[in-house]
């Protein structure tokens, strides 16, 4: 598999390129490498007794903060300091999915980011319940899902920030989410962010609450990962998670994603930016293994399509849409990607037989509040058995805002007796 | 006492209809529902007063092989008939037998099952049928508490339960039973039932496009080429799409960003405007919504752009629609989809034909679409997967008004090649290769109509048809429609001074019609009656034999042993064009036709089935190869009989017409029944002249007037357009215009008959299945050309509906 250079590296050397520049008295925005996403230099506060600095680099939603000099934080909320800090205010109390799989230790000595405590996770990806997946909550009361009151009024507050780090520097947590509790007294808000892949040494996250309806909040914090991204597991560190006021914060724009940009290249791939949840038609009728070892076009893996025809569901025609946040069907605010950069979106295909016909291959279209702002297509395809690469035009296209960034679409009566067919490589160039 | 004692006989038999104890809760329900019967099986007999319920003994119920499609066939009958002990020993026999398989096909769906597997869930549809028969019969005694309560119980237990009607749909038992509950509670209400209010679904709007492109005519050849011209391999490849997507404009391919810009469709994203299926929307006024909604749809782009263009048509503008459907033709040319009955349907060949008449009747535009051609090869089946599109996108250019309009050949300079039939009547190729049709020497284009005069309330379906060609209502020695009928002029559906009886064969004749379509079989033809059609109106009868359709016709047996008229097969097992006694029966009903009536004048010629393709009530459709086969045997039969008339068949579109090529070289002309929308009928000329090489005639085609959230006036126009659009069809491809085979067509159908959707005695106005329309469905209870008013003077009342005097215009 053609894998990228990991962000954190080009995050890292962007980092090291600004912090050059900065010392050298310059402050003047940086210009950016042609394969490298914009970094954002900005002066967060005017009013602070000292100006910070910070050059943030996005991904996946997530801001990733390199700060110098002191902060212009008014206002400070804790989720977690130290074990037993007394203005600790929500419990690591709401474990889930695979909830076997997962080891925490909030009292770990070894090298915390302050204090003389971090909160060690061990999530051993063993699917001990069978989900494939596992998270945590940090809820207030304890145990908390929207049965009981308690959250709390963070309004005023408008940034989470905490630290992480990972064990080796190439763990990859699937999302961190502010909010989100449903049930009878359900949070006011919710954000996630993600995926991100962690670095070895203790790095800054902030989530933008901009915003965001703060007024009730039980769940303070939470993360997810999962069985895909981290297959043999992960060890991973977190400190000084807490809520912050800073002023002149703004609302978080979206910026445009340097090519190219990958949708699926292999399964592991902290590069793969959108997640196959969009079931679409006779969803039974469908099964994916995104892991597929057995010749995939290039790398360890491929995805492989069992599309059995048979019209579960009643409605002649199975797809699947590759989404930002998964299961985002334009209901999302903020989320998805600028590809404004990319001309084409390249795929490679090939059919268990051969003759195995797709209708539509395509990116966009999803509608909603929040919707794709265009779509491009191809189809119908007759796939050969051999791999071969497809591409779909992008150009003259209105990319600034894409959620679905894959679907393919097919039907019984093109495949009656169903069909199996692979994917590989999907990437905006 | 006796109130009392009436009570608990009502619950006794609402528990043995519906299964559910009268106000009980649900666990006490099965007890009772098998407790009940056996209980009423002890008194052998009970008397419900009010209903009029009596039992009789078992033995006098024909219960035949006891399966529900035999007993909910009995149990129609015997609610026609108000014969409510039958219905209550039909449908419980039914219930009994098969509640518990009903039950677990009701448990194992989650959603209607797709048309090509309702044979699976037959005994639920049966089940669910009979319960809806009950509740219908309760209603109909006026039991109006009881029935609501049967009713609900059927939607309660088996909402996925359909009833299939015979011709050739399935309605929804529990949709209707909502309907009923809805009308119930008005009657308790004391509240009239009234028509249906005309109230449009959508607040119509105004289409405004924000980018119509930079070019009216797209020169593709500027953005793209065109690779493989008239081949299968046929494909245009978009070298420049931004520039194409600014040249082409808003909403059509590849232009997808346009519309997300449009400041309408920025306003209205998010709003309650823009919720629900795009579905939906398609046949409302929302033009604005309706536009956006299909932009953002997510359907194959070829289906796409064939609603936008639709969309756009709608919306009046013409030009910008015939940009989107030439965009179909030359991006998706191969695109299909599907009909209600799920057989293909090709959108190319259609978005050309849309073109050709939009251009047509919009000579202002000033352009025409040349030399585009999409013909699908082995597209005869159901079978997409061996569809083979040879394409020709060919050019949309600027044109005359002049050129616009076919012109005709001089068929005077052309020999005759071919002769069939006698000296009267002939059929007559050209050299060029087109068909005429003569008639004592002289071109008979048939205009024709499929005419009876149903009276309101009846139905075949409740056993109740009477004979038009005999019934005499108001006893004044003439038959009703044909003689009495009268034109409410003033619409008040009352017989004014001024509105004399006329009679249905004087406005046929004023219209310009010169044939009927008539069946032999019974009802009994009256030869006087049809005579005095030809002598005093010179109205000829296209006389015809169902060929086993529907299993019609009678048992009765003749001298020799035989059906009168029928295969011998009953409805449920349908008739098999295999099986040599039912062929033999066929034959035999063929051979009487041919000789009750070859020595009658008015005959014009013979007509073989009624779209028996299709597979209703026989294995047509399992086995074509073997009912082609029949029909050349019975067309060979008919011509040793009456050489001096053509046979014709009556297929279902052009569904096997690969298969009749080679089967029924004995058939002389092609007759489809085709509703293929306001444009005509697209390839279907082209197609019968490449496969067969015969004469065409359309033997059933037209419209409702009924046009959801519209006016009646409104709901005309619609029908006159789509008249007006079929006849040009037929016209221009008559012998000297287009493909030269057209013989003419069979308006279906005269009059209204308000049997045919669900309530006799009352004009539905719900659409049966969806098509071509002006409001997207197709309404059988308003086919008629002329409608029955309130069907308060039916069967004499008629009402000219516009598209009568469409034709008086068009045949002038």
């Amino acid at each position: 598999m053609k894998k990228n250079l990991p962000y954190f590296i080009v995050i890292a050397a962007l980092i090291f390129l600004i912090i050059g520049v900065l010392s050298s008295g310059k402050k003047t925005p940086q210009a950016m490498a042609p394969d490298e996403k914009p970094i954002e230099l900005t002066q967060v506060s005017e009013q602070g007794p000292a100006i910070e600095l910070t050059q943030r680099k996005q991904e996946a939603g997530l801001t990733l903060e390199q700060t110098e000099g002191v902060s212009s934080v008014e206002k400070i909320f804790n989720i977690f300091t130290d074990k037993s800090a007394p203005d600790n205010h929500y419990a690591a109390s709401g474990w889930m999915g695979d909830f076997g799989d997962i080891n925490i230790n909030e009292q770990y000595m070894q090298n915390p980011h302050s204090g003389t405590t971090s909160i060690q996770i061990t999530y051993s990806a063993k699917e001990t319940q069978g989900a494939g997946w596992g998270g945590i909550y940090w809820q207030n009361p304890p145990n908390n899902w929207g049965e009981r009151r308690g959250g709390f009024d963070l309004t005023g507050y408008n940034k989470l920030v905490f630290w992480a780090r990972g064990e080796n520097g190439d763990e990859v947590v699937e999302k961190f989410k502010v909010g989100g509790i449903k049930g009878t007294y359900p949070d006011s808000v919710e954000i996630e962010m993600g995926p991100v892949t962690l670095g070895k040494e203790w790095q800054k996250y902030t989530i933008n609450l901009v915003g965001q309806d703060l007024s009730y909040v039980s769940g303070g914090f939470s993360w997810v990962t999962s069985s895909r991204l981290n297959p043999n597991g992960a060890t991973f560190y977190f400190d000084d998670i807490r809520y912050e006021y800073e002023s002149g914060l703004e609302m978080e724009l979206t910026l445009a994603e340097g090519m190219p940009f990958d949708v699926y290249i292999d399964r592991t791939s902290a590069s793969n930016h959108f997640i196959a949840s969009g079931w679409m038609g006779d969803y039974g009728d469908l099964k994916i293994d995104e892991g597929w070892t057995a010749d995939p076009y290039s790398g360890t893996t491929c995805i492989r399509i069992v599309y059995s025809g048979v019209a579960s569901q009643g409605a002649r025609w199975a797809g699947i849409f590759w989404q930002h946040p998964p299961n985002n069907w334009g209901q999302a605010r903020g989320k998805g990607y600028d590809l404004s950069a990319a001309k084409k979106l390249t795929f490679w295909a090939r059919g268990e037989k051969g003759g195995e016909r797709v209708e539509e291959f395509k990116m966009g279209g999803i509608s909603g509040d929040y919707p794709d702002s265009d779509v491009a297509g191809i189809g119908p395809v007759a796939l050969t058995p051999e791999w071969k690469q497809y591409t779909i035009d992008l150009a003259g296209k209105d990319l600034s805002h894409i959620i679905g960034g894959f679907c393919f679409a097919t039907n019984v009566d093109v495949n009656p007796d169903g069909a199996v067919f692979y994917l590989d490589d999907i990437r905006y160039e | 006492m006796k109130k009392d004692y009436l009570k608990f006989i009502i619950c006794l038999l609402i528990i043995f209809q519906s299964g559910l104890a009268c106000g009980q809760q649900q666990e006490l329900q099965d007890e009772r529902v098998e407790r009940v019967p056996s209980t009423i099986k002890e008194e052998g007999e009970f008397e419900l007063e009010s209903l009029e319920l009596k039992r009789r003994p078992a033995d006098r119920f024909d219960f035949g092989d006891e399966s529900s499609g035999y007993l909910t066939i009995k149990a129609w009958e015997a609610l026609g008939k108000k014969d409510w002990p039958a219905v209550l020993a039909y449908t419980q026999k039914c219930i009994e037998l098969h509640k518990d398989e009903a039950k677990k096909q009701q448990d194992s769906l989650s959603a209607f099952p797709p048309q090509d597997k309702q044979s699976a869930f037959e005994v639920l549809n049966n089940v669910g049928t009979c319960y809806f028969i009950q509740a219908e019969a309760l209603m109909r005694q006026e039991k109006l508490e009881d029935a609501r309560w049967a009713f609900q119980f059927i939607i309660d237990n088996f909402k996925y339960a359909q009833c299939w009607d015979p011709r050739g749909w399935f309605w929804k038992v529990a949709e209707v039973s909502h309907e009923s509950i809805d009308k119930i509670n008005k009657l308790i209400r004391g509240e009239k039932i009234a028509e249906e209010e005309v109230k449009p679904k959508r607040p119509a709007s105004k289409l405004v496009l924000f980018d119509p492109g930079s070019e009216t005519i797209v020169d593709y050849a500027k953005y793209g080429k065109f690779e493989n011209v008239g081949t299968k391999d046929y494909h245009y490849v978009i070298t420049d799409q931004a520039a194409l997507a600014r040249a082409t404009g808003e909403g059509i391919y590849p232009n997808t960003s346009s519309v997300r810009k449009n400041p309408g469709y920025i306003a209205l994203k998010g709003s309650e405007r823009l919720k629900g299926e795009h579905w939906d929307f398609l046949y409302t006024d929302d033009m604005q919504a309706n536009f956006y909604k299909w932009n953002m749809a997510t359907e194959p782009q070829g289906v796409k752009q064939f609603y936008i263009a639709l969309v756009l048509e709608r919306a009046g503008l013409i030009a910008q629609a015939i940009k989107a459907y030439y965009a179909i033709v030359v991006h998706f040319p191969k695109a299909y989809g599907w009909t209600y009955w799920h057989t293909p349907w090709y959108i190319g060949p259609v978005a050309v034909h849309k073109i050709n008449y939009l251009t047509r009747r919009n000579p202002q535009l000033g352009m025409k679409l040349i030399g585009a051609k999409i013909k699908v090869e082995n597209s005869f089946d159901n079978d997409i997967r061996n569809d083979i599109f040879i394409c020709t996108p060919g050019k949309l250019v600027q044109a005359e008004a002049d050129e616009l309009i076919p012109k005709r050949e001089d068929l005077s300079k052309l020999k005759i090649v071919q002769r069939i039939g006698g000296k009267r009547i002939q059929l007559v190729k050209y050299e060029n290769g087109h068909w005429q049709l003569l008639v004592e020497g002289k071109p008979f284009p048939v205009r024709a109509v499929t005419y009876t005069s149903t009276k309101v309330g009846q139905s075949p379906d409740e056993g109740t048809l009477g004979n038009w060609m005999k019934e005499d209502f108001n006893e004044n020695g003439k038959i009703d429609g044909p003689y009495d009928a009268w034109v409410d002029k003033n619409k008040n559906n009352t017989q004014d001074k001024d509105e004399p009886a006329v009679g249905d064969f004087q406005l046929m004749k004023e219209m310009g019609i010169n044939s009927i379509r008539v069946y032999h079989h019974p009802p009994k033809v009256s030869k006087k009656l049809l005579s005095d059609l030809y002598k005093n109106y010179g109205i000829m009868t296209i006389m015809g034999d169902f060929l086993g359709a529907y299993t019609i016709g009678t048992k009765k047996l003749d001298e020799n042993g035989n059906p009168i008229s029928d295969s011998g097969a009953s409805w449920y097992d349908g008739t098999d064009y295999s099986n040599p006694q039912h062929k033999k029966n066929m034959l035999a009903s063929v051979r009487k036709m041919v000789n009750d009536f070859k020595d009658e004048p008015w005959v014009l010629f013979w007509l073989l089935g009624n779209e028996n393709n299709y597979g209703v009530a026989n294995n047509a459709k399992k086995n074509p190869r073997a009912y082609y086969e029949f029909v050349n045997q019975a067309a060979q039969l008919v011509h040793e009989l009456d050489p001096t008339r053509p046979v014709a068949l009556c297929n279902g579109d052009v569904l096997f017409l690969d298969i009749l090529a080679k089967a029924c070289p004995e058939v002389d002309i092609f007759g489809a029944n085709a509703y293929r929308g306001k444009e005509g009928f697209g390839n279907l000329w082209g197609d019968v002249k490449e496969q067969i090489q015969k004469a065409v005639l359309i033997t059933e085609y037209g419209c409702g007037a009924y046009y959801e959230g519209k006016s009646q006036e409104l709901a005309e126009d619609g029908q006159a357009e789509y008249h007006q659009g079929s006849w040009e069809d037929i016209k221009y491809n008559m012998a000297g215009y287009g493909a030269g085979n057209s013989l003419g067509g069979i308006i279906f159908e005269w009059l209204d008959e308000w049997w045919k959707a669900y309530e006799p005695a009352r004009h539905d106005w719900k659409g049966q299945f969806y098509g071509p329309f002006p409001d997207g469905f197709m309404h059988e209870e308003w086919l008629g050309i002329l409608g029955q008013g309130d069907g308060s003077q039916s069967p004499f009342l008629r009402k000219l509906r516009k598209s009568y005097h469409t034709y008086q215009k068009l045949w002038q």
